[in-house]
């Protein structure tokens, strides 16, 4: 192709530009100029930053199945996952392994919010350590409907953007209602000797594999 | 309520019963269910606030401030001392051990400081609940004092006793008491020294204070002597269970209440 060709295609000719309708210049009173776009020599890239429809992937990763999440964040999806599963473990028409199995998914996504989730309060934070310090090495058949009737409510206050104080509490009083022991075992005795070496060697293996990976 | 039946439980019991140690554990655990009705004495909670949790405030602030998971381990070694190093050891390995997750830091971070938040919040209402009743007959001002946050960073500092920071009515309790001070000081007086311990010689020297109607109640004075202080408490129901053999041995007597020692020692060597 010659030059002239190429020009040819990327200019329109006279009779396309006279079937063009010309966007109608605002006008605004005062300075007739003032609406005229400067020169700039700014260049507009696209943005490259995540963006929220990316949420998709992120729950299929986790969850190995499809949803539709249109613009929810990847946290609020987690959550709302999350929030999902406690709801269908209630659900007592469903068999057995279902609800079994809807419980150790809502733990892993409960896990999982403990790690990623970015946007949540110390609020959040102590309604969601407090869940899974209960739930820890734990199956559905250790607590009965009530208690998981709190799990599900608490599930809920934590998709909320706001979690208060009271809402803590309730919660915790709720569960301590239920005589449910919250509290890890870390009192911790220095003259427990074999104890004592156990534990710094986790550490000292820790500290290792933090090294390496990083 | 009725105050002569109960069993007073000591602070150590409630450590006992979050012990690592299973043995310990779960002879604590059998002390809490078998003698009902409990009860602890309020100066207990400050107790508890001033050793455990702080413990805990203080892992959770060091590794919320570590940019690496080496750099909070050196911090909590360093600043807080192996007790608080082996409770984040602890914390660790109910999470998964060797195998837990330490890498992306960010992510480890974030999840151990949700267990800790939760932790914080729950220590103080737990160990309330823990028991059947609790007793503050001095009504102690410090004992209505829960850790707080303010959504990041917690405090559960325990201010000096102040005239204007205090309301309770030790000073009356340890007045209507002053009969049972006058034997343990003489109990104390004549206590072989090798059986002394640096608590008993606290002791000692309030109870000589108080018994002229001086008791020194500003600053922290009862925490530093909340051996006494548990052991009079302890008058209102039927016996203590403590592990504190060495001063509630010398005291129950003079002061007229029943002991029963929770034996760590041998429960340990099992």
């Amino acid at each position: 192709m010659n030059q002239e060709n190429q020009e040819s295609a990327i200019t329109p000719s006279a009779a396309e530009q006279s079937n063009v309708i010309p966007f109608r210049t605002r006008r605004y009173s005062g300075a007739e100029n003032q609406t005229q776009p400067e020169s700039s020599s700014i260049t507009y890239i696209p943005s490259t930053a995540p963006r929220e429809w990316q949420t998709k992937q992120i729950i299929r990763r986790i969850s190995g199945e499809r949803f539709f999440v249109g613009l929810k964040t990847p946290d609020r999806a987690i959550l709302d996952v999350a929030f999902s599963r406690i709801s269908q473990v209630l659900q007592t028409e469903l068999q057995m392994a279902e609800l079994s199995n809807c419980f150790d998914e809502w733990k892993d996504f409960l896990e999982t919010a403990s790690r990623k989730v970015e946007g949540f309060t110390g609020n959040h934070r102590k309604i969601l350590g407090t869940i899974l310090s209960l739930i820890l090495g734990k199956d559905i058949s250790d607590f009965d409907i009530e208690t998981l009737r709190i799990f599900r409510d608490a599930t809920n206050v934590l998709r909320m953007p706001r979690a208060s104080k009271q809402d803590a509490r309730r919660i915790i009083a709720d569960l301590l209602k239920r005589k449910k022991k919250i509290m890890m075992p870390l009192g911790i005795d220095e003259s427990a000797k074999d104890e004592v070496q156990g534990l710094d060697n986790i550490i000292d293996q820790l500290i290792l594999k933090s090294r390496t990976d990083r | 309520m009725n105050k002569g039946n109960h069993t007073f439980l000591d602070t150590d019991l409630h450590i006992h019963r979050l012990a690592v140690d299973p043995s310990v554990k779960a002879a604590a655990l059998t002390v809490f269910e078998t003698n009902h009705p409990t009860a602890m004495s309020a100066l207990s909670l400050v107790e508890l606030k001033g050793n455990y949790i702080q413990d805990l405030i203080l892992i959770h602030r060091k590794i919320s401030d570590a940019e690496s998971f080496e750099r909070a381990c050196a911090k909590i070694l360093n600043t807080g001392g192996k007790r608080c190093s082996l409770m984040m050891a602890q914390l660790i390995n109910l999470l998964g051990g060797i195998d837990y997750k330490i890498n992306p830091w960010l992510e480890a971070r974030r999840q151990l400081l949700t267990y800790l938040d939760a932790q914080i919040e729950l220590s103080w209402e737990e160990f309330r609940n823990n028991v059947d009743d609790i007793f503050d007959d001095f009504e102690c001002t410090r004992a209505t004092e829960p850790p707080t946050d303010d959504g990041e960073r917690w405090s559960a500092s325990i201010p000096r006793c102040t005239e204007t920071n205090t309301t309770c009515k030790v000073a009356n309790y340890m007045k209507a008491h002053i009969d049972d001070l006058k034997r343990l000081f003489e109990t104390l007086r004549m206590l072989d020294t090798r059986l002394m311990t640096q608590e008993l010689k606290r002791i000692r020297n309030v109870a000589a204070e108080a018994i002229k109607d001086k008791y020194p109640w500003k600053g922290n004075t009862c925490r530093l002597i909340a051996d006494l202080l548990i052991g009079l408490q302890s008058k209102s129901g039927k016996v203590l269970i403590s592990s504190n053999y060495r001063e509630h041995a010398q005291m129950c007597t003079p002061l007229g209440y029943t002991f029963k020692e929770f034996p760590i020692s041998s429960i340990r060597s099992k």
